[in-house]
């Protein structure tokens, strides 16, 4: 009763503050939104060579320290240029992606001019959001007023992000924000303090995912002068332990929990530490129910990704509790971040522009999500069958000496590749007889010619593509005169 | 032969309607009496619950009367028939008959009529000896859309090339495209000139118009030659993956002499004619003497055909010979010729109960089209990516070599046993009790060994692994048969076998097709 009376107040006195009329500043201060206006530009993935056509996309922010702007990575992805606006001012300033983490979909700005932040005091971010609590998103108006749209947490749970795969915490709420739509990155306040930025809303169901300050209070910190640490990933797949049977079969007492690891990916936090069949049965004591859940002293059960990720850095010790073979088992894990170039298949591009080669007319690129992507908004169905298997099964499984899935995209006719032009999508097994495992590697074997020619193997059919070496420099000069291409290779 | 012709050579050739041949008109009764009307009650199995059968389905076709009393007509009007009957035109009287063969790869079979009264007031009609040319005017005869009275329609060659046989959906073989118009009811009609039958009319092509596809009779003769031995073998298949040579640098890198053409065998598929006489890296230069070209084509009478169209005209057990360069030499191979046998069905199955097998309510099949079909018609864009890929890749990337063939955990019946698992769907089986599953047969002994209480069951990828309760799994299967009405709870069809033969007794026969 207490709090929605200071609730009530504090409304009140937004409202007053927004006016600016009656009272010059609001008795505590409150979020206040910065706008941000984002021209991107992104990489054509059919034609890598190429950048399609610049879009438009505007979001909001807020200021999290001084000097500093908090926003969504989806918002600033792909920045071409960003244009920072405050209420109140028509003026637009040049905003600078600062840092960026496409896992948590979060991202920092800086601005050039700092007499941006003059008047703009950083927002607290709340220690605590509970089940059901009255929220604000906060949206610019017409005319030059800040609105705060209500809303309510419904759920606070573990799910995919945006970008990337990864699972952290997430709160759910009901909200409608009506003609305007949403889910660019709302502030999310209560009680004058950031419970989180907006990272979707479904208008449909009216329903927006919220990255929660929890998540936020773990982005800051890793922002270090020497670099960004990231979050770190637990590294492994696992499965409940529900089944009695199943249990009995891994020896597991009939009353307890713990999760079924399946399967451990190379070179993450888990490797060399797990094992695929191993049972985790607690992370630094928290016990794991058969589910996978443990118990939140505020939330209640959550998805066990979510220790890992919210309680720790990059480089912290973990201690876990699991039975192998029947056996009670206590290890410690060091855990590490899962960086984009750990992926076979990376879920999404990040800041590095895509690599590709061009040779004889060949177009060389690593497979990617944005590749599959390129089929259209059905490339899920439409899509080669075997890449999307890759993308699907193997998007973290890292084979040794296989960095990359190469691929042959299509072939630029030309008459040096006559009888090779209809090819397209084949996996590159090897050049000059080296095996492939990133673009890198053909670049390298090119250098090694066999005898007088250039020779590509592909996975298919084994089917062999062969180049005169002292013809490519000539077709290569041809080919990228022909097809206006400006540069045949992007490695770098 | 089995493999991907694109060909975009001469859309249609239209001529005028010149009376190139005028059908004398007193030759119409003789024909007329020699085309027959054939119905036909089928029944399929369901390969998604694959003990039942699915409704019976009437079919309608036509079909010829050939010299000794036989009737040629489409496989597909005839295939899967639990009951089949001709009839004249205007008699008004069906005839039971059987299926006596049927060559599902060429959509061709043989009827007989149990009452050889039928014949009375028959003639038959003879082959022509040729393909028709380009341009040439055929008529198409037969009772389209089930009509009571004979259809004559007629049409100029606009096209001869290969293409697919619908019916199996897999294999390809010569197809004399006319632009009468056919519809349904028109498949096994003959197609007729000077009052020969030139080819067998078999399929549409939708969505064009105008379009109708002849079976030419080199594939006719194919098929009743093929028969002379009493039983169908069908196509053998040389299973050879080529690469056109028309690069000068690939062929230079790959040794071809001065002055010759062809192209390299970038793969031998197992099972096939070819496979451990023609190695991966070898120059084919020519087939039976036939210089084979940089794109892969030879020339036979003038007319330029893919290299296949040799073995496409021989039998099983018949001989070809391959000039081929390996290693700088040249030399000459000859191949005996075998039907290529697939241990994944790549196409529509008929004549068969799809294999299976029950175990603690989880029911397992090998993948197959047939199995991918019945799962959805869009499987390909609407299934979980592995099972497309396992299917479409599974010679190119040798999916054989690890699963010859793809047992998948289809779904689960859902009893105590497995209730943790009823969910589970489309898994490509991995291991069971430790055993690796190459096949539906290796399940049937992996179940009988028991990993001490338990059934392990692994699959392939991360998912969860299926543990099953040793003595529960007994103890309810029973139940489990009884409680969803299955006969049995495997049908599993035993080592390869040869081509099968069909029993005289079986009636064979259609689908409501054109």
């Amino acid at each position: 009763m207490n709090e929605l009376m200071n609730l009530a107040v504090k409304l009140t006195i937004c409202l007053f503050g927004w006016s600016g009329l009656l009272f010059s500043a609001p008795a505590e201060p409150e979020p206040v939104p910065v706008r941000l206006h984002v021209t991107s530009q992104e990489t054509d993935h059919s034609s890598p060579w190429k950048r399609t056509r610049e879009s438009a996309r505007a979001g909001y922010g807020c200021v999290i320290s001084p000097g500093r702007i908090l926003t969504t990575a989806d918002i600033v992805k792909d920045a071409t240029m960003i244009k920072v606006e405050k209420r109140g001012e028509k003026r637009y300033y040049q905003g600078r992606v600062e840092v960026i983490d496409y896992d948590v979909d979060l991202a920092t700005v800086s601005v050039e001019d700092e007499s941006f932040f003059n008047d703009l005091s950083p927002v607290e971010l709340a220690e605590t959001v509970e089940l059901d609590q009255p929220v604000q998103f906060l949206v610019f108006a017409e005319p030059d007023r800040i609105r705060a749209i209500p809303g309510a947490i419904v759920k606070v749970s573990v799910e995919e992000y945006y970008l990337s795969p990864d699972r952290f915490l997430t709160f759910g709420a009901a909200v409608n924000f009506e003609d305007r739509g949403g889910g660019w990155s709302e502030p999310v306040v209560a009680g004058g303090e950031l419970v989180g930025l907006t990272m979707t809303y479904d208008g449909q169901r009216q329903y927006a995912v919220i990255i929660p300050a929890a998540i936020i209070r773990r982005f800051l910190p890793e922002i270090k002068p020497e670099g960004y640490a990231g979050f770190p990933d637990p590294g492994f797949f696992s499965v409940p332990t529900r089944d009695p049977a199943f249990r009995k079969f891994l020896q597991l007492p009939d009353n307890g929990g713990g999760i079924y690891i399946t399967s451990v990916y190379p070179r993450s936090s888990a490797d060399g530490v797990l094992e695929a069949g191993d049972v985790l049965l607690a992370v630094d004591g928290r016990p794991l129910d058969l589910e996978g859940y443990y118990e939140d002293t505020r939330w209640g059960r959550l998805d066990y990704r979510d220790l890992f990720t919210r309680f720790y850095s990059p480089g912290d010790r973990v201690k876990l509790e699991l039975v192998r073979d029947g056996e009670t088992v206590k290890l410690e894990m060091v855990l590490r971040r899962w960086l984009l170039s750990d992926y076979l298949i990376p879920p999404y591009s990040g800041r590095e522009p895509t690599k590709y080669l061009i040779v004889g007319g060949v177009i060389i690129q690593e497979l990617t999500r944005d590749y599959l992507r390129e089929w259209g908004n059905q490339w899920v169905r439409r899509g080669n069958k075997k890449l999307l298997y890759h993308n699907y099964y193997n998007s973290r499984r890292i084979g040794p000496g296989r960095e990359r899935v190469v691929l042959l995209n299509r072939v630029l006719p030309d008459e040096v590749n006559l009888g090779y032009q209809g090819l397209e999508d084949l996996v590159l097994a090897e050049v000059n007889g080296r095996p492939i495992g990133g673009i890198e590697d053909v670049a390298e074997a090119l250098r090694f010619p066999e005898g007088e020619f250039h020779r590509f193997r592909f996975e298919e059919f084994d089917r062999e593509i062969v180049f005169r070496a002292a013809d490519l420099e000539e077709a290569d000069r041809r080919i990228a005169d022909q097809y206006e291409i400006p540069r045949l290779r992007l490695l770098e | 032969m089995r493999k991907l012709l694109v060909s975009l050579v001469c859309g249609s050739v239209l001529l005028p309607l010149l009376s190139v041949f005028a059908l004398e008109e007193d030759e119409i009764p003789r024909i007329r009496s020699a085309i027959v009307k054939i119905k036909n009650v089928s029944q399929r199995p369901d390969y998604a619950s694959p003990w039942l059968e699915k409704d019976f389905s009437l079919g309608r076709g036509s079909g010829v009367i050939i010299p000794g009393n036989r009737i040629l007509t489409s496989a597909h009007v005839v295939s899967d028939s639990r009951y089949l009957e001709v009839e004249k035109e205007d008699s008004g009287t069906p005839y039971g008959a059987v299926v006596s063969h049927i060559g599902h790869d060429c959509d061709l079979a043989l009827l007989e009529v149990l009452d050889p009264e039928f014949f009375a007031d028959t003639t038959h009609l003879d082959f022509h000896r040729e393909i028709p040319p380009l341009g040439s005017m055929v008529e198409a005869y037969g009772f389209p859309a089930g009509g009571r009275r004979i259809t004559v329609t007629r049409g100029v060659v606009s096209r001869i090339d290969y293409a697919l046989y619908n019916h199996s959906a897999r294999d390809y073989h010569l197809v004399v495209q006319i632009d009468a118009a056919v519809n349904p009811g028109n498949s096994g009609g003959p197609a007729l000139r000077e009052g020969k039958i030139v080819g067998i009319v078999f399929q549409g092509v939708q969505p064009s118009e105008n379009v109708g596809h002849v079976i030419p009779i080199t594939v006719i003769r194919h098929f009743l030659e093929d028969l002379t031995d009493g039983r169908y073998d069908g196509y053998p298949d040389l299973g050879i993956i080529t690469a056109n040579l028309l690069n000068p640098a690939y062929r230079e890198y790959l040794g071809l002499p001065e002055g010759k053409t062809g192209v390299a065998a970038a793969a031998v598929l197992e099972g096939h004619s070819a496979k451990g006489f023609v190695l991966p890296g070898d120059i084919l230069l020519a087939i039976d003497g036939n210089p084979i070209l940089n794109d892969g084509t030879i020339l036979i009478d003038g007319e330029s055909y893919f290299l296949e169209e040799v073995v496409e005209r021989k039998q099983v057990g018949e001989e070809v010979a391959l000039d081929l360069v390996r290693d700088g030499e040249e030399m000459i191979i000859p191949l005996l010729l075998r039907s290529g046998r697939e241990t994944l069905r790549t196409g529509n199955e008929y004549e068969t109960r799809p294999e299976y097998l029950i175990f603690g309510g989880l029911l397992f099949q090998p993948l197959s089209r047939e199995y991918l079909q019945a799962w959805s018609d869009d499987w390909s864009s609407r299934a979980d990516p592995r099972l497309p890929y396992y299917f479409s890749y599974y010679n190119q990337d040798r999916i054989y070599l690890e699963r010859p063939e793809i047992v998948v955990l289809s779904r689960v019946l859902p009893a105590p046993v497995n209730q943790y698992y009823s969910d589970l769907s489309l898994e490509v089986v991995e291991r069971v009790n430790g055993v690796k599953i190459r096949g539906l047969a290796d399940l049937e002994e992996a179940f009988a060994r028991p990993a001490g209480d338990y059934h392990l069951i692994e699959f392939d990828g991360a998912g969860p692994p299926v543990v099953l309760d040793a003595a529960a799994a007994e103890a309810e299967h029973a139940t489990i048969l009884q409680r969803y009405r299955i006969p049995a709870d495997r049908h599993l069809a035993g080592p390869a076998k040869p081509v099968p033969e069909l029993p005289e007794s079986n009636l064979m026969g259609s689908r409501e097709n054109e």
